[in-house]
């Protein structure tokens, strides 16, 4: 059911898409979906891997952000926004995880020779079911803590300081959790290479 | 590694080092090949993790968050139903003890010989009686 048969939004600005929300015009938060679908889902299946789970903390992310639009006081930019939402929506599972669920580490072998080298570089690669299951299963043997900066930082390109904004950490934690990450992620990637 | 080298790596990474500090950084390159190392495996890392987004949710996303959106909003501002629910908690527990109240009533005024149901839920037709008799 759509209250407001608004005309096309696409080329709206994010401030007016919100502020179409806030007066009540639901097709315009269709559109901030369409928008930004893809950042929230490499937020989410980033972080619990794709799946169920990862859709459903989707939904769960949008509607929090369809609610708290309102309260957006556009401190920071609205990608920003959303992503805290999304990655803040995902944490929150894998915490509900982690209270049911026995976690699963992997050893990090430190005298493993270097296969990331081996893996060749995006661009020949794009596209590659194979490396992105990789990489995702590897992501998935990091702790929540080191695995939201390597998502934010690694995979969507986020800046250090916007990382900070996000994870509301200061600017020296995440270059701490980032080095920490890359050595754990380099070690499950291994890991991961070593077991296929 | 130490913490200093590895936060000169994370903002060359990052592209954040002034020119000061880029040079700083190419020098400890050419003279230090275990940080040399370090910035080509951060490097490739970075290449591989970046290529490797997922690729998004199944098609479909959009309505299917509109449609959670909308059923959410439909209940909301259906304005009859908020007031029973709100106000059902308030209402009824003295329903419920009027309700016992007039049941003892009906079984109390029942004529001898009555089945229980009808004791219990029938008319108290005498005191209807004398209800009326007293308002008129």
């Amino acid at each position: 059911m759509r209250i407001v048969d608004s005309v096309s939004t696409e080329h709206k600005t994010d401030a007016e898409l919100i502020a179409a929300v806030t007066r009540g015009d639901r097709n315009a938060f269709a559109d901030i979906v369409r928008r930004y679908e893809a950042v929230v889902a490499s937020t989410v299946i980033g972080m619990l891997g794709a799946g169920d789970a990862a859709e459903e903390a989707g939904q769960v992310a949008m509607i929090k952000i369809y609610n708290g639009l309102d309260r957006f006081r556009a401190d920071s930019s609205f990608k920003t926004y959303v992503t805290r939402i999304a990655m803040n929506t995902a944490l929150d599972e894998l915490r509900r995880r982690k209270r049911f669920l026995s976690r699963f580490f992997t050893r990090a072998d430190s005298d493993a020779a270097d296969p990331i080298d081996d893996i060749p570089a995006s661009d020949n690669v794009a596209g590659n079911l194979e490396q992105r299951q990789l990489v995702l299963n590897a992501l998935n043997q990091l702790k929540p803590e080191f695995r939201s900066v390597a998502v934010l930082r690694l995979m969507q390109g986020y800046s250090t300081a916007e990382v900070a904004a996000i994870l509301n950490l200061s600017e020296g934690t995440v270059f701490s959790r980032l080095s920490r990450a890359r050595q754990h992620l380099k070690a499950a990637l291994e890991s991961e290479i070593y077991d296929e | 590694m130490n913490k200093k080298h590895r936060v000169l790596l994370e903002r060359y990474l990052d592209g954040s080092l002034t020119p000061t500090e880029l040079e700083t950084f190419k020098a400890l390159r050419s003279h230090d090949p275990t940080f040399d190392a370090s910035v080509v495996d951060a490097e490739a890392l970075g290449r591989v993790v970046e290529g490797s987004g997922p690729l998004g949710f199944q098609p479909g996303f959009e309505a299917r968050v509109m449609a959670q959106i909308n059923a959410r909003a439909a209940f909301v501002s259906d304005d009859a139903m908020m007031l029973l629910w709100r106000m059902f908690p308030r209402v009824a527990v003295p329903a419920s003890a009027l309700t016992v109240l007039i049941m003892l009533n009906n079984y109390l005024g029942a004529p001898a010989g009555a089945s229980i149901l009808d004791a219990l839920f029938g008319l108290p037709a005498r005191n209807i009686v004398a209800v009326l008799g007293a308002l008129t």
